[in-house]
């Protein structure tokens, strides 16, 4: 009888041992699921908040891995725009418009207006340290980007030598796209 | 009314300090700007002129440095706008050196992209200065 009673309480003890190791390894389980699921979701925001961060970017857009140079006029202005950066942002439209029809319907030629003043632009400002008005002219190559300068020439000539700062920016744009 | 005259003979002092030019100037900081100026336009101004005399006073009222700013859409100006291509709001630098030999600087894009951040754009326009006068 005494064998017996130890036997069951034997048995039932290894039942509950059984029982909460089981019911830790669940825990851990779920845990483990759970953590899967939150390293996903960070995962699933940080590729959000990437492509909400690089929306503006060339560099991290379809063209980046596309076999055949693609080019992005990055336009950045303020809120306020004077009247030079609307000589500029005039040139380039008309450019686009007359010399890369075809190229910008099949996006291999991009213009990108960027509001420097808008928070959320913050990290493509910083990028091409653009914290005013700028002008510049990106290449980008199976995921090479070069980027080329224009401020200068677009204030200096858009305003009153419209034709010289249109022939400069489409000579540039022509020689990125090769 | 005191403080009015003086503060207005200080003004012209600066002004007439930033304007000689002679044998010892060594840089030409060159301001041009199209007869509607933008507020861009003249905050380059402002903080390029508060910048000189901030870092530069000695050399500025000595005429080591010179800072002019020109309508580039005056007749008057016509050979200099051609000289730098300044047909419109234009920042340039010049090095004057010996043999009259020139060391010319385009700062336009410095100024139009960095006045939002108006000590980055201080910090390159040192940057630059700091480079051509260390020039023999």
């Amino acid at each position: 009888m005494q064998r017996k009673i130890v036997f069951l309480f034997s048995v039932i003890a290894l039942l509950m041992l059984y029982s909460c190791g089981g019911s830790k390894q669940n825990e851990s389980e779920q845990k483990d699921s759970a953590s899967i699921e939150a390293v996903d979701t960070a995962t699933a925001d940080s590729m959000a908040t990437d492509q909400k961060t690089n929306n503006n970017d060339p560099g991290t857009s379809k063209a980046a891995v596309a076999e055949t140079p693609s080019v992005t006029v990055m336009l950045f202005h303020a809120t306020r725009k004077c009247a030079s950066c609307i000589a500029i942002t005039d040139c380039v439209n008309a450019v686009l418009k007359e010399s890369f029809s075809a190229e910008t319907k099949t996006k291999k030629v991009r213009l990108n207006e960027i509001n420097a003043d808008d928070e959320k632009n913050e990290a493509i400002c910083e990028k091409y340290e653009a914290f005013g008005t700028a002008l510049f002219v990106t290449r980008t190559f199976k995921g090479k980007e070069s980027i080329t300068d224009m401020t200068a020439q677009a204030f200096k000539l858009a305003s009153n030598k419209p034709d010289e700062f249109k022939k400069l920016l489409r000579d540039q744009i022509q020689k990125d796209l090769k | 009314m005191k403080r009015t005259i003086l503060s207005f003979a200080a003004l012209l002092l600066v002004s007439v300090s930033m304007l000689a030019q002679n044998e010892n100037t060594k840089l030409l900081v060159y301001d041009f700007h199209i007869t509607n100026r933008c507020a861009t336009c003249q905050k380059i101004e402002e903080v390029t002129v508060e910048a000189l005399n901030t870092f530069y006073k000695a050399q500025l009222d000595s005429s080591i440095i010179v800072f002019k700013t020109f309508n580039c859409e005056l007749e008057e100006n016509a050979e200099l706008v051609k000289k730098y291509s300044a047909y419109g709001s234009t920042l340039v630098l010049t090095r004057l050196l010996p043999e009259g030999k020139e060391v010319i600087v385009d700062i336009t894009d410095l100024g139009f992209s960095k006045i939002g951040k108006p000590e980055l754009f201080v910090e390159k326009l040192r940057e630059k200065i700091d480079e051509l006068m260390m020039l023999e």
